[in-house]
C-alpha cells in the first residue's frame, strides 16, 4: 500500500469512526516508516477536524463524533508512544474531569478528542472527581487549563465550589478555567468566575486556543 | 428538592415524601400540573443490578463506569436473570406509592434511554453501527423482558391506562432524525403494541430537538425530528418543544409542520418548555417574552401546555413566579388578539421557607382530602378531561335537574369508571372490578369492553361497521346507547 494511500485511508477511518481500521492503519503507517508526527498531522488530526466541519454543517451528529473520537483515541494510542517528548501538546496542557456526583462523560469523551486534535495535551481525570483530586493534580501537573464538565443542574453548582477552592489554594491565577455540559451557560460561567464556557466539543477547542492565545 | 431543602436520598427513595413536597412546591408556584417525581432514567437499570451513585445534594445517577452490558455475553447473562418486578431495586417504592403516578400515568425509561443506562452511550452507538446483533439484542431485551412486564405490573397495581416514556438520550443532536427513525422508533412501536395487549397506552417522548447552536437551526431536521416524536406518540400529533433553545428558534417552523394536521381538522398538542437555562439566568423580561411568544404563536389553534423542566437547583423563585404569572395572564381564554395590550402583574411572594411555615399544614390537610378522591384508571383520565365541565355555566343550567349515571366497564382492567350527573354536577369515581359487583350497578348507559378496544373506539380507529362487528361478537357491549349520546354531548362542552 502506497504511503499516501495509508495516510488518506487512516484519515477516512478516523473521520468515519472505524476504530478497528484506524488502529490497523496506524500500525501499517508506522510499519511503512512514516514519521509519527506526519501520521498525526496529516491523518489523525485532520480526520477529527473534518468531523468538526461536518458537525457544523449538520451532517454529523453526536453518534458520528463519538465514533470518530474513539477511532482517534485508538489511533493516537498507537502513535503517541513513538513521538518524541514535546512533539504533542504544543497548544497547552489541559486537565479535564466531570465533577463530583456526576457520572456523565459523553461530552468529555468528545472534548478530549477535539482538544487533542487541537494540539493540546489532555489529562483526563474521569468522572465523579472530587475537589481534592482536582487540586492535587493541578499542583502536580501545572496545567494551562482546567476543564470542568457536568450534566446535571445539581452537580453544576460544584463548579462554583471548585473555583472557590482554587482561589483559596492560591491556584486560580495560574490557570484558566473552562466549563461545559448541558446545564451550563455563558452567564453561569461569568457568575462563578470561570474564564470561558465551551458550548460543545468543537467550541471548546476554539475557546481553549482563544484563552491561551494559540493560533 | 433544593427549594424545600430536602435530603436527596430521602427525596428519591420515599415517593410519598417526594409527592408531598411536590404538592407544596406546586401550590407555592401556583402550577397547574404535577411537580417532582422520581429519577425516571435510573429505576429499571438499578432493578437489573446497575450501580447508582446517590449524591448528598443531587439526583441519583447511573455509574457509567460500570455498565451492566459491555458485550453480547453480558446481555446473555442478564437475560437469564429472573427479574423480580415486585421487589427489585426501587420497584417496591413505585408500586407502593401513588406518588409514582404523574397525572395518573406511569413513568418509565424509554427503550433507547434504558439501553444507554445499561451500556453507556458510546458503546451502544458502536453496537448500533457495527454490532447489530448486540444492539438489537439489547433493545429487544429492554422492550420484551423489562419494560413491557414492568409497565404491566404497575397497571395491575395502580390501574393506570397510560404510560409516558422518558427518552432524553434520543434527541437531536445526539442522533440524527433518520437514526432515530431507523433504530429507535421501531422499538417504541414494539413496546406500544405489547402494552396495548393489556390495555395500557404508552407514549415515548423521543426525538426532542435540542440543537445548542442557534446558527445551526435547521427546519428540515426539526421537521424530521417531529416525525420521530409523532411516530413515538402512537401517531398522535403531540409535539414536545422540550430542552431546545425555544426562546431563540423561529416558532414559525413549528407552525409550518403542524399545518398539515390543522388542515385535516386534527387537534395538535404542543408541550412547550421554557429553556431551563433561560429560567435560571433570566432576566424576567426575557422569560415573560418567551411565554408570550409561545402563547401568541400556538395557543389560538393548538392545545398548548407550557412546562418547566430540568429547572436548575439555584433558579431564583422570582423567575418561576414570572413564568407562571405570564402563562396564566396571557394564556387566559379567549386568547387576546394583541397580547401587548394586556397588563401583567407578577406577584411578589414570600420566600418558600416563609410561605411554607404559614401554609404547610393547611395544604397537607387539603392534599389528604384530595387523596380520598383518588380516581384510579380510566376514572382519572376521564376526570382530567371532564372535571372542568362543573365550572361550565351552560352545563350547570342545562343539567340542573338531571339525574343520570354511566358506566365504562373495562373488562380486562382492575378499575372501571362510573360517571354520575346530579343537579348540575358531574362526579367521576372509579369502581374496583375485583371488589365491587360491577354487573349489578344500575346505570342509564354503559359500555363494556377491553381497555384496548375502548381506546380504539373512542380514538376513532374503528369504523361503524367494525363497531357493529365487535358488538355482534360480544366484544363490545353497549347499553342505553341514546343516553350515552347525552354523555358525548356533555364531553363536547
Amino acid at each position: 500500500m502506497d504511503k499516501n494511500e495509508i495516510l488518506t485511508d487512516l484519515k477516512k477511518a478516523v473521520l468515519e469512526g472505524d476504530d478497528d481500521l484506524s488502529q490497523e492503519l496506524a500500525n501499517k503507517a508506522l510499519d511503512q516508516g512514516l514519521e509519527p508526527m506526519t501520521i498525526v498531522n496529516q491523518s489523525i488530526i485532520p480526520g477529527i477536524q473534518e468531523a468538526g466541519e461536518l458537525w457544523k454543517r449538520n451532517e454529523y451528529f453526536h453518534t458520528d463524533i463519538i465514533l470518530c473520537a474513539e477511532a482517534f483515541r485508538l489511533a493516537m494510542e498507537i502513535i503517541e508512544p513513538k513521538l518524541s517528548a514535546g512533539e504533542l501538546g504544543a497548544s497547552g496542557k489541559v486537565i479535564i474531569g466531570t465533577v463530583a456526583g456526576d457520572m456523565h462523560n459523553l461530552g468529555k469523551i468528545m472534548v478530549n478528542a477535539t482538544l487533542r486534535g487541537g494540539g493540546f495535551e489532555v489529562i483526563d481525570l474521569g468522572e465523579d472527581v472530587s475537589q481534592d483530586t482536582f487540586i492535587e493534580k493541578i499542583k502536580e501537573i501545572n496545567p494551562d487549563i482546567l476543564g470542568l464538565g457536568c450534566y446535571m443542574t445539581t452537580t453544576m453548582l460544584e463548579m462554583r465550589e471548585i473555583i472557590k477552592r482554587l482561589e483559596k489554594e492560591g491556584l486560580r491565577n495560574n490557570l484558566k478555567v473552562m466549563i461545559g455540559g448541558v446545564p451550563c451557560t455563558q452567564e453561569f460561567a461569568e457568575e462563578i468566575n470561570a474564564d470561558v464556557w465551551g458550548k460543545d466539543a468543537f467550541d471548546a477547542v476554539e475557546k481553549a486556543k482563544m484563552i491561551l492565545g494559540v493560533k | 428538592m433544593y427549594l424545600a431543602e430536602a435530603p436527596a436520598k430521602k427525596f428519591f427513595t420515599d415517593l410519598d415524601y417526594n409527592f408531598e413536597l411536590g404538592g407544596l412546591v406546586g401550590r407555592y408556584y401556583n402550577l397547574d400540573g404535577p411537580v417532582g417525581g422520581h429519577d425516571a432514567y435510573d429505576v429499571e437499570v438499578e432493578a437489573l443490578g446497575g450501580k447508582l451513585i446517590y449524591g448528598e445534594n443531587s439526583m441519583p445517577t447511573i455509574d457509567f463506569r460500570q455498565p451492566l452490558i459491555k458485550n453480547y455475553e453480558d446481555l446473555e447473562k442478564l437475560k437469564k436473570k429472573k427479574i423480580d418486578f415486585q421487589n427489585a431495586g426501587r420497584f417496591p417504592m413505585i408500586l407502593n406509592s401513588t406518588g409514582s403516578m404523574v397525572g395518573g400515568n406511569c413513568i418509565f425509561c424509554s427503550p433507547f434511554s434504558l439501553a444507554v443506562g445499561l451500556m453507556g452511550f458510546p458503546k451502544l452507538i458502536r453496537a448500533m453501527k457495527r454490532e447489530p446483533k448486540l444492539y438489537h439484542g439489547v433493545m429487544s431485551f429492554v422492550v420484551d423482558d423489562v419494560l413491557a412486564p414492568w409497565i404491566r405490573v404497575q397497571n395491575e397495581k395502580h390501574g393506570n391506562l397510560m404510560g409516558i416514556g422518558a427518552d432524553a438520550w434520543a434527541s437531536v443532536p445526539n442522533l440524527s432524525p433518520k437514526e432515530m427513525m431507523d433504530f429507535i422508533v421501531p422499538y417504541n412501536i414494539r413496546l406500544e403494541k405489547k402494552c396495548k395487549e393489556f390495555g395500557v397506552m404508552v407514549m415515548n417522548v423521543t426525538g426532542d430537538y435540542c440543537e445548542e447552536r442557534v446558527e445551526k437551526f435547521d427546519p428540515k431536521i426539526l421537521h424530521d425530528s417531529f416525525d420521530v416524536e409523532v411516530a413515538s406518540m402512537g401517531g398522535n400529533p403531540a409535539l414536545f418543544l422540550a430542552m431546545g433553545r425555544w426562546h431563540e428558534y423561529p416558532l414559525e417552523a413549528v407552525r409550518n409542520y403542524t399545518e398539515k394536521y390543522r388542515k385535516e381538522g386534527k387537534g395538535v398538542t404542543i408541550t412547550a418548555g421554557i429553556n431551563a437555562r433561560l429560567l435560571r439566568d433570566g432576566p424576567v423580561e426575557k422569560i415573560v417574552d418567551n411565554v408570550k411568544r409561545f402563547i401568541d404563536t400556538f395557543a389560538r389553534d393548538h392545545s398548548l401546555t407550557i412546562f418547566l423542566s430540568n429547572v436548575p437547583a439555584d433558579t431564583p423563585s422570582e423567575h418561576i413566579h414570572a413564568a407562571v404569572a405570564a402563562t396564566h395572564t396571557y394564556g387566559k381564554f379567549p386568547i387576546a388578539d394583541n397580547l401587548e395590550e394586556i397588563e401583567l402583574n407578577i406577584p411578589k411572594k414570600k420566600s418558600f421557607k416563609e410561605w411554607r411555615i404559614e401554609n404547610e399544614s393547611i395544604i397537607k390537610a387539603q392534599m389528604k382530602e384530595e387523596a380520598k378522591e383518588e380516581r384510579c384508571g380510566l376514572a382519572g383520565l376521564l376526570w382530567q378531561q371532564m372535571g372542568k365541565v362543573n365550572q361550565n355555566r351552560k352545563f350547570q343550567e342545562e343539567y340542573a335537574d338531571a339525574k343520570m349515571s354511566f358506566l365504562y366497564n373495562l373488562t380486562d382492567q382492575r378499575y372501571s369508571a362510573l360517571i354520575t350527573i346530579e343537579n348540575g354536577t358531574l362526579i367521576v369515581k372509579h369502581v374496583d372490578n375485583e371488589k365491587d359487583n360491577v354487573k349489578n350497578i344500575e346505570v342509564d348507559g354503559s359500555i363494556a369492553c377491553t381497555a384496548s378496544l375502548f381506546f380504539d373506539f373512542t380514538g376513532g380507529k374503528i369504523s361503524k361497521v367494525g363497531m357493529l362487528l365487535k358488538m355482534l361478537t360480544g366484544k363490545l357491549k353497549v347499553k342505553g346507547a341514546k343516553k350515552m349520546q347525552e354523555l358525548a354531548k356533555i364531553m363536547a362542552l
